[in-house]
């Protein structure tokens, strides 16, 4: 049986484990090559269940392989491949491993053949990821990591919760559809394990926590895997859950409205990443099979061109030491390649025509309109917009030109160079030839993007942004701390939105996750487990007193009996007697 | 056999003790006495258990069967181990041991005569001889208050008890017209001469058991005597009496009045006993009140019909004699040893005698594998097996008291201060503490030996 | 020769150790004893058949004919890993106790040597009366182990864990009568011809139970824990914590199955107070600084929720408590142990002063995170399959109380990794982080051997499960 499979995802766990044992050369092609095998062990893999076990009386079934599992996986592998390529040379052999097992319980989630192997490899994730942020050691990240923690194992606990429950009532662990399901409360315990990990508003202020404290190389992994995966549950268990659509909707604006106002541009990144994860979840809502496809295809282009985002953001970060906005500028000179390359990233995560972003997000936000959901639509395309003017305008725009920072730096190490560059080609490659992901697409498509109409629009939504952003100029200018005061452009705009943001939810949402975490242990957990204790103290281990307390009473009283004097005693004993007899002569 | 034959070893005994009375009031020199005294009672041992037979003879006036015999043997090894503590005591140059060693004489063949008596008049001659012996020894250290307070209070106390006793007898001859054990099947129970002179009978009985409410006397006589004799009080007088109270009231066991008195007896005896010993600092008191709960605990088993008892009195007994003994061996090992705070780091100084005291107060509490822990199993097995599941309640709930004064014992010997007192120089009392602690394990872990009656 | 050869090599070694005064001979004793008497235990536990439902390797000599009781002891697959776990923790206790134990150690052998003889002996009576014989009699040498060894105010932990066991063990004693009496015999097998009616059963049950659940402990039934646990020296709190408790816990997974036609009438309740106990204590674990009391409540609060699966009346609810026994023996072991290793160069057990300790002592660190990511039920490792089972057991009985269930486990993540966070990662550094050292070569062999033994039952726990399905007479499917 063995021979038949081998789970990638396996391979990559258990293999990660000889990473310490090669040093050098030697490790750097290790490290790719292992990647690199998965990649073709998934390409070579054929549809069905394999991987049958007995554990604990229950059949798990540990690989299910059809389609919607193979493209995830191809493009796990793939940035798995470009991620490690990118990440040659950190010297830190804890990144590495925890990236491998990382990567590899990604496999084993999309992977999954039922409840009990999925939550397996949740939870390894976790903590996996967590590793990641943890390894860059500062105090903000092993904060930061430590949060991410209890976020995931919440999110983990849920999903036990749901599982056993919904175990418990049907009797079957399959991972199949939840919306038979509906209202149960397995069902929403379920549903919320998979929205936290998808970092879908209210509980996803953790991703933008974790992210930016992660790693140079760290969060190119951390983009791609946790959010994706949950999206693919989500396909898998939720499809058409129609409450998804708002949420999704909602998320997409939602980030590109926190985007506005942050300075650190891989905080700025992980905000689009929300945005972006809102189209995804928006088309699970939608149900279709073209929503469905649009969530996959839209999945698939992500990971590549958040990744390549990322890579660039991190080079700079990595050769400059800098990740503010306002500490940046001006060295399109010292790094061009970069800058290009980060442009490839930039016009696809817009949407423009040629790049892979285009081909995938058209096709979501076309079910969206196929389904005459008017008011997700104009949402989808807000974002759309929101997007082109942080990501593909204002980002590079303060990063690489704007003023000049007086940093003089060169290239990333060619390593990076080389991932980014295989990125980009990717996404192009997508951009051109679209059909490429349209046939490894779960349901049979029939989409055509380069539509004129289509085409047009598209650039119409680009170009009047471009002109709104560059007339804005100015004003948009990015400032180390958050007061918009003097910011016309807010002014302009909702005297009440701006205030609410400034005042209320900006500093909400920054310390969201240590406020709501402190609330909650400060104000509950914390008092009652005081009180538990002084409940025991006082009034528990009194007991023991309090019976000591009444046999010495008892003793006494006794005692007072005792007096020593004979006549005493001899009264006792005649009287008892004389009772005695009373007694038994009266009955 | 003629009754005198069956009689041999008490008469041996006797004779013995007079002539080294005589012998010692001549010469007065304590060794020889005490030696003497030694050669008496263990020739009379050894006669006794050669004239073992297990055949049941009765006569007019004496019954003898297996039971007897094994209770007389232990009486007679009780006396032997007093006699042993005794020497201890009076080398400290204490005068009159002469008369001490014939008073025990005196009180252990009257002891055994009891035990063997068909008749209640014998049986009154025995019990009378023998308190007398045991009120004088009392009170032996005549320059001590306590001591002369102790046998006073015994005396008086003791001479209502034979009153009782003497009303009872005078019941039981106006009933049947004769004053034999044999007589009591012919007495039928419905009227109320019968219970009158039951319940005297059993009254005076308690009193000597030390069975509550008649057991006021006991905390102030064990206390005040000398150790060594309240060591003698707390074992060999209850051994004698529990046979008499075999012999007699088997014949009444199906009585329903006459188990309600004796479940009264017990519960009071269990409560007064645990938890008054709660709060004694003086171990010599506290005994007395561990030895007022165990008589009621062994009190119970009158309870069971008549094969039973003695399958659960007898052994309880044995192990009772042995476990006193050990207990008052090792209060006699300690320089002061009746205080409690003298006991604090004994364990270090010297770990075997640690180890003796650990092991008796265990099985005082009833803890395997201990043969405490077996006896009383034994008891409460059999008397919830006739019903009486409350009473078996009651008493265990008692026992846990008796956990905390028992094992109290057991902390201050292991606690890790050095020793206020030091230990006497008695390697000969130690070695009775760790020869009864090693019998009562071996037959906590074997049991085989003793419960099989 | 059977299984009694265990027995015989710890009482032998405990002989030898008392004889023999001298430090090392005696540490040589007692660590050979230990070690052979586990090896035995293992090699039988191997050869052992799983499906039989009687008793194996059975023997059985004449103890007390008057009251027809034999001495008897056996296998099967209920007792067997309790057994193995005892020996297994009796090595490592008497490994620890090198470290720690100053003085008097010839007598400390003895007592742990005979506390583990008779603990053994427990688990692997067949018949009452023996089984409350060694019941009684490991109060002994633990009452002894805790006092004179002990802290402060170990006389008083002493009397109070003695008065509290022994108190409730009357109830015992009282139900071993009464099946003697209405059942005809001290064998297990009497538990099924009970003539009771169905209040006489309950009553019965009762017994048993009030005497277990002081063992465990339960809530209320717990007040001797924190003392006891906190005055005792470490091998011993270890022992407790791993194998006193399991005492209780075993007593009960022996009688359920004989009454299982009566457990639904009350199961709710008692699930119901073990999970309560569970949920408490798990808050006490959370708001104590010293690591010795969050230790000892965290020991409480989980075999609260195994005691709980026991009383499901299905499988997976007694597969899990049986599972999550053993697993949370060697896990406790293992923490307590790292407790341990924290206080030895320090000299206290507030978390307050530890800080920072992750670059000192990266050995100890690993373990740590490794026991406590174990603890907290991360898939593989051991524990997750007993919470698995025990959760779902408990969500079969009643949904409420599975959620109650899950808290508990939430609050004990929480303050696991509050633990850890606090002593080993905080920043700024405490008072006393700068003495601790590092774990020697073999302890830290001993603690790679918890993780692989946690790694290993994580990944096989049929290693003890297996076989018990078929001879236990529940229901409820896979």
């Amino acid at each position: 049986m063995i021979g038949d499979w081998i789970h990638p995802g396996l391979l990559l766990i258990l293999g990660s484990f000889l990473i310490p044992f090669f040093k050098g050369k030697l490790k750097q092609f290790y490290l790719v090559l292992i990647p690199t095998f998965a990649l073709l062990i998934c390409v070579n893999l054929n549809a069905g269940h394999y991987g049958v076990l007995n554990f604990l009386g229950l059949d798990i079934t540990i690989l299910r392989i059809d389609k919607l599992s193979l493209v995830f996986s191809y493009v796990f592998c793939i940035m798995g491949i470009i991620g490690m390529i990118y990440a040659l040379h950190v010297k830190d052999d804890l990144q590495h491993i925890a990236a491998f097992i990382y990567i590899g319980s990604s496999l084993g989630v999309v992977f999954a053949g039922d409840l009990v192997v999925l939550y397996v490899f949740w939870e390894l994730m976790a903590f996996s990821a967590s590793a990641l942020v943890f390894a860059r050691r500062t105090k903000e990240s092993i904060d930061s990591g430590y949060r991410y923690i209890l976020v995931h194992v919440v999110s983990g606990l849920c999903l036990l919760g749901g599982i056993v429950i919904h175990a418990t009532q049907t009797g079957s662990i399959a991972f199949t559809s939840m919306i038979p399901y509906e209202g149960n409360i397995s069902f929403y315990l379920i549903l919320i394990s998979f929205l936290i990990n998808a970092a879908v508003p209210p509980f996803g202020a953790w991703l933008p926590d974790a992210y930016p404290n992660a790693t140079v190389t760290g969060a190119i992994f951390m983009t791609a895997y946790t959010t994706k995966s949950a999206v693919y549950v989500l396909i898998r268990g939720f499809p058409g859950a129609e409450i998804l659509i708002w949420l999704g909707a909602i998320m997409a604006v939602y980030g590109v409205v926190y985007a506005v106002l942050e300075n650190d541009s891989r905080r700025l990144l992980a905000y689009h990443i929300i945005s972006q994860v809102g189209y995804m979840v928006c088309g699970v809502g939608i149900g279709t099979e073209m929503a469905l496809n649009g969530a996959t295809a839209h999945a698939f282009s992500h990971i590549l061109y958040k990744g390549l985002l990322f890579m660039g953001a991190g080079a700079v970060l990595y050769m400059t030491g800098k990740s503010k906005l306002n500490e940046l500028g001006g060295i399109y000179k010292t790094m061009p390649l970069t800058m290009v390359l980060y442009m490839i990233g930039g016009f696809s995560i817009s949407g423009v025509p040629l790049f892979s972003g285009f081909v995938s997000k058209s096709v979501t936000v076309s079910a969206v309109a196929e389904a005459h959901m008017s008011i997700p639509y104009l949402m989808l395309l807000l974002a759309s917009s929101g997007t082109f003017l942080h990501t593909g305008l204002k980002l590079p725009y303060y990063m690489f030109f704007w003023k000049d920072s007086g940093i003089r730096t060169q290239e990333p190490p060619s390593n990076m160079i080389v991932a980014m560059v295989i990125a980009s080609l990717l996404c192009i490659f997508i951009g051109i030839f679209p059909n490429t992901l349209y046939a490894i697409l779960p349901y049979p498509i029939n989409y055509e993007p380069y539509t004129v109409h289509h085409i047009i629009s598209t650039l119409g939504i680009l170009a009047f942004t471009a002109l709104g952003f560059f007339m804005l100029l100015s004003h948009l200018d990015p400032e180390p701390k958050i007061s918009l005061d003097t910011d016309w452009f807010y002014r302009k705009g909702a005297k009440l939105g701006r205030k609410l943001l400034n005042v209320i939810i900006v500093p909400a949402e920054y310390k969201f996750i240590s406020l709501l975490w402190k609330r909650i242990m400060d104000g509950i957990i914390i008092p009652f487990g005081l009180k538990v204790n002084k409940f025991e103290n006082l009034k528990v281990s009194r007991i023991p007193e309090f019976f000591g307390n009444l046999s010495k009473l008892l003793s006494d009283g006794l005692a007072v009996f005792h007096t020593g004097k004979i006549q005493d005693y001899a009264i006792y004993m005649l009287s008892f007697l004389g009772l005695v007899l009373l007694i038994y002569f009266l009955f | 056999m003629s009754q005198y034959y069956l009689l041999l070893p008490e008469i041996v005994f006797l004779t013995l003790g007079i002539l080294s009375f005589c012998y010692g009031f001549i010469k007065r020199v304590s060794l020889h006495t005490w030696a003497l005294g030694f050669i008496s009672i263990t020739v009379s041992l050894i006669v006794a258990l050669f004239s073992f037979t297990y055949e049941e003879f009765s006569t007019g006036l004496i019954k003898i069967n297996i039971y007897n015999q094994i209770l007389r043997v232990l009486i007679y090894l009780a006396g032997l181990f007093i006699l042993a503590f005794s020497y201890e005591e009076f080398k400290k140059g204490f005068k009159n041991l002469e008369e001490y060693i014939f008073l025990l004489t005196v009180a252990i063949f009257g002891m055994n005569i009891m035990i063997f008596a068909n008749d209640l008049l014998l049986l009154y001659l025995a019990l009378e001889t023998f308190s007398l012996s045991l009120y004088i020894l009392a009170a032996f250290y005549r320059d001590d208050k306590l001591s002369i307070e102790a046998g006073l209070k015994y005396f008086i106390l003791g001479t209502v008890s034979s009153i009782i006793l003497l009303g009872s007898i005078v019941f039981f001859y106006a009933i049947t017209g004769s004053t034999s054990y044999d007589s009591f099947k012919l007495i039928k129970t419905e009227e109320s001469t019968p219970l009158l002179a039951l319940v005297f009978l059993i009254s005076a009985f308690a009193f000597k058991l030390s069975l509550a409410p008649f057991h006021a006397w006991a905390p102030d006589v064990y206390q005040g005597a000398p150790t060594p004799v309240t060591a003698f009080f707390s074992t060999a007088p209850k051994v004698a009496v529990f046979s008499v109270a075999m012999n007699t009231l088997l014949s009444f066991s199906n009585e329903e009045t006459f188990k309600g008195f004796i479940v009264i007896l017990s519960v009071l005896s269990l409560l007064v006993g645990n938890i008054l010993a709660l709060r004694q600092n003086n171990l010599k008191r506290m005994l007395a009140y561990s030895s007022i709960a165990h008589a009621g605990y062994m009190f119970m088993a009158l309870l069971l019909p008549e094969n039973r008892i003695i399958s659960t009195l007898l052994p309880y007994l044995i192990v009772y004699v042995f476990m006193n003994i050990g207990a008052f061996a090792f209060i006699l090992s300690i320089r002061e040893g009746e205080k409690i705070v003298s006991y604090h780091g004994v364990g270090k100084i010297n770990p075997l005698l640690g180890l003796s005291i650990l092991v008796i107060m265990f099985s005082l509490t009833g803890i395997p594998p201990t043969a405490g822990f077996i006896v009383k199993f034994n008891l409460f097995k059999d008397v919830f097996a006739v019903g009486y599941s409350g009473l078996v309640f009651f008493a265990l709930l008692m026992s846990i008291f008796s956990a905390f004064y028992y094992l109290r014992v057991v902390f201050y010997v292991y606690k890790d201060v050095s020793a206020l007192n030091g230990l006497s120089k008695s390697y000969l009392n130690q070695t009775i503490s760790l020869l009864s602690a090693i019998l009562i394990l071996i037959l906590g872990i074997f049991p085989n030996v003793i419960v099989n009656f | 020769m059977g299984i009694e050869l265990i027995l015989i090599t710890l009482l032998f070694g405990a002989i030898l150790a008392w004889i023999i005064k001298n430090r090392t001979t005696v540490f040589a004793i007692a660590i050979c004893s230990s070690i052979v008497s586990f090896i035995i235990a293992l090699f039988y536990y191997l050869n052992m058949e799983r499906t039989i439902k009687s008793f194996q390797f059975y023997l059985s000599y004449e103890w007390i004919s008057a009251w027809k009781v034999n001495f008897s002891i056996g296998f099967d697959p209920i007792n067997a890993p309790f057994v193995l776990l005892t020996t297994f923790i009796t090595v490592v206790a008497v490994a620890l106790s090198i470290k720690v134990i100053k003085d008097k150690i010839s007598s400390y052998m003895v007592l742990i040597l005979l506390l583990s003889f008779s603990v053994n002996a427990f688990f692997m009576s067949t018949n009452l009366l023996q089984f409350f014989f060694f019941y009684e009699a490991m109060l002994i040498p633990s009452v002894l182990l805790i006092q004179r060894w002990g802290g402060k105010n170990s006389s008083q932990a002493a009397m109070k864990f003695l008065l509290y066991t022994f108190s409730f063990s009357i109830f015992l004693f009282i139900a071993i009568l009464a099946v003697y009496f209405y059942g005809g015999g001290f064998d297990f097998e009497s538990l099924a011809n009970l003539r009771l009616n169905t209040q006489g059963k309950l009553l019965v049950l009762f017994g048993f139970i009030l005497a277990f659940f002081v063992k465990i402990p339960i809530i209320p039934l717990h007040g001797w824990l924190r003392d006891t646990y906190y005055e005792s020296s470490m091998p011993v709190t270890i022992f407790m914590s791993a194998v006193l408790g399991k005492m209780g816990i075993y007593g009960i997974l022996r009688i359920i199955p004989y009454f299982v036609d009566i457990i639904p009438i009350i199961s709710q309740w008692i699930i119901g107070l073990c999970l309560i106990s569970f949920v408490y204590s798990a808050f006490l674990a959370l708001s104590v600084k010293d690591i010795k009391v969050m230790f000892a409540y965290m020991s409480l609060s989980h075999v609260g929720i195994i005691t709980a699966g026991v009383f499901t009346g299905n499988i997976h609810g007694y597969q899990g408590a049986l599972l999550q026994s053993i697993n949370h023996g060697i896990l406790s072991a293992g923490l307590f142990y790292i407790a341990e290793l924290l206080y030895r160069h320090t000299g206290s057990f507030d978390s307050e002063k530890f800080g920072a300790l992750s670059k000192k002592i990266p050995a100890l660190t690993f373990f740590t995170f490794a026991l406590i990511m174990a603890m907290g039920g991360f898939p593989g490792l051991n524990y997750f399959n007993g919470e698995l089972l025990l959760l779902s057991g408990i969500f079969r009985e009643n949904i409420l109380l599975g959620f109650l269930g899950v808290l508990g486990v939430s609050i004990g993540v929480i303050y696991l990794s509050w633990f850890f966070y606090r002593v080993f990662l905080r920043k700024p550094a405490g008072e006393l982080s700068f003495y601790v050292k590092d774990a020697i070569s073999w302890e830290r062999i001993l603690l790679a051997l918890f993780f692989l033994i946690s790694i290993y039952f994580g990944l096989a726990p049929d290693f003890i499960l297996s076989g018990v399905r078929e001879i236990i007479p529940f229901g409820g499917r896979g």
